[in-house]
């Protein structure tokens, strides 16, 4: 497998502007799955958690899982976005192993969320405002394990397993607008908005939103255009990228792949690319879906889902205070300088001082012992300070 | 031996001539370019037939027809002539297009050729139980006029069979 050529960052960001464009996906943690009753479980035995709808057998009819909708809904109110009136589920046509209906019951023209916004932070408190197009439901395919291959994908493979627990469970889908003018912070900036969304659905309680489960994917859209152009260049659309990390580097290395090929006069090829964490490249996979027709009409099997005015501003009331603004109060009533305030944060302990607060310590001596003291040697040992919960053993 | 072989090796080895006549019909409707012209416009004028039947219904409780236009023909007659195979159709499709609730039930023979012969009911949207009443009622006085079910008619099978054959046979010396 040859490696493609790229140019340093900071020369293809001499010559270049890029853009970025995210298809994020979240898992619902909804009891059961999004047309049928079968449960909604990560880790079980496989092929158990699934019935004749989730396997597409004749004659079976979806039914529509109402708290998916309240959790679309939900999702859409905390990225800003319009709540569609009304709206309606489409069949998106095309044959694979996974798909065991040979469709995908999504939304199409008519999504249930559209027109939002996402105000993301950078380390250094940059906020960059990043456009969302819409947020819209569908269900997740199953899953296909290659078997025999060195790589474990498919190519080179002997055989492929494939497990139907995750046919059918929801899924939100949601869509950026093209960012522009990120510039060389490019690569932060898809880490962060992808941390920002997750960190929101989280918060919200509608997902487990564990990145290594694959409860929240992301598709990166990256294409470059020389500085003053408007049109926008070919973009190539990276898939699994499976933590925070990999959505910088992957971005990053994108970058420096387009500027290459470009510097070498040839144009980006528009296709599909996989993401090597072992790597840190990416590699062809395959030519990018205009070839796929996937013959989209509205779902016949169910009417549309109506959202009143006031159905949606009884789920808007229930929404918890959103994480940026959870950060604003605890950072004035704490007193924190800025940089004191993005340290923690950085640190990934503002949960904990929260806690130690609460438990009775001043601001200030929590953030001195968390900082100065665990963080220190969770750095020494090489582990996350945050989410093990050491805070127990300390108050 | 790849996925798309095996799915193409058992779907057409499964699906008979009609099934997959209706799958490229459908996949041609909805591909690119053409949705507009052929699956969009079909939706509108569903609706036009819904509105069709709203109107008839504000004037009946409800709608009467034969089942079929034809009484049946014999097996195989019209595999090559599928659109005639279709237009047999044509008094139960727009049930189906309109949403509406329909019941077919023995009208009895026909004069031309004592083959039996169905009576179509039809009710707006959700009201089923209104055919069950009207075709109870039509179904009592229809067997009080034959005494009995229009099935006790029907001739004896063994030796229709045996006619069938015969008549195969002198087909089969043309």
């Amino acid at each position: 497998m040859s490696t493609d050529d790229i140019l340093s960052f900071d020369e293809a960001m001499e010559k270049y502007d890029p853009v970025l464009g995210f298809e994020v996906h979240v898992e619902l943690n909804t009891k059961t799955k999004m047309f049928s009753s079968a449960p909604n479980v990560f880790g079980d035995e496989p092929n158990t958690n699934v019935n004749e709808v989730d396997l597409g057998m004749p004659g079976v009819l979806p039914v529509v899982n109402k708290t998916a909708i309240e959790s679309s809904i939900k999702i859409g109110l905390a990225l800003n976005c319009k709540i569609a009136e009304s709206c309606r589920f489409a069949r998106k046509q095309y044959f694979y192993p996974d798909t065991p209906k040979n469709f995908q019951t999504s939304q199409y023209d008519e999504p249930i969320a559209y027109d939002g916004y996402l105000d993301v932070e950078l380390e250094d408190g940059t906020v960059f405002r990043v456009e969302i197009e819409r947020a819209h439901m569908e269900e997740d395919a199953g899953k296909l394990t290659h078997m025999g291959g060195a790589t474990g994908r498919i190519q080179g493979a002997d055989f492929s397993l494939v497990d139907y627990n995750r046919a059918g469970v929801p899924l939100v889908e949601i869509v950026t607008k093209p960012i522009e003018g990120a510039g060389s912070r490019a690569p932060e900036l898809a880490k962060a908005y992808v941390a920002a969304v997750r960190e929101i659905v989280k918060n919200l309680g509608v997902s487990d939103a564990k990145m290594e489960r694959g409860n929240v994917r992301c598709d990166a859209n990256v294409s470059l255009r020389p500085h003053g152009r408007e049109r926008f260049g070919i973009r190539s659309e990276t898939k699994n990228v499976n933590s925070l990390r990999a959505v910088e580097h992957a971005v990053r290395y994108e970058i420096q792949r387009h500027a290459a090929v470009l510097d070498a006069g040839e144009p980006v090829i528009q296709e599909t690319r996989h993401w090597h964490e072992d790597t840190r490249t990416t590699t062809s996979g395959r030519a990018k879906s205009d070839a796929d027709d996937y013959r989209y009409f509205p779902e016949p099997d169910l009417v549309p889902m109506v959202a009143s005015r006031e159905w949606v501003e009884e789920l808007r009331a229930t929404l918890p205070e959103p994480p940026a603004e959870r950060r604003k109060r605890l950072k004035a009533d704490w007193g924190y300088s800025d940089l004191e305030f993005r340290d923690v944060v950085n640190a990934g302990v503002l949960d904990e001082i929260e806690e130690t607060i609460a438990a009775g310590a001043s601001a200030s001596v929590a953030r001195k012992w968390w900082m100065g003291e665990i963080v220190g040697r969770a750095k020494a040992a090489d582990v996350d300070p945050g989410p093990g919960r050491p805070a127990r053993h300390h108050r | 031996m790849t996925i798309e072989r095996v799915m193409g090796a058992t779907r057409a080895a499964g699906f008979g001539d009609e099934v997959k006549r209706r799958i490229i019909l459908g996949t041609y409707a909805l591909s690119a370019g053409y949705y507009d012209a052929y699956y969009g416009s079909a939706q509108k004028v569903r609706t036009l037939v819904q509105r069709d039947f709203d109107a008839a219904f504000a004037k009946a409780d409800v709608l009467i027809s034969p089942t079929a236009p034809t009484t049946a023909f014999p097996l195989g007659e019209k595999l090559d002539d599928p659109l005639a195979m279709y237009l047999n159709d044509v008094a139960t499709i727009p049930a189906n297009l309109a949403g509406v609730p329909g019941l077919s039930l023995p009208g009895g023979l026909a004069d031309e050729d004592g083959l039996p012969v169905g009576i179509q009911l039809l009710a707006p949207a959700r009201e089923d139980a209104r055919l069950y009443r009207v075709g109870a009622v039509l179904e009592s006085l229809l067997e009080a006029n034959w005494g009995g079910p229009l099935l006790a008619q029907a001739p004896d099978l063994a030796a229709a069979a045996a006619g069938t054959l015969e008549t195969q046979e002198a087909k089969n010396e043309h």
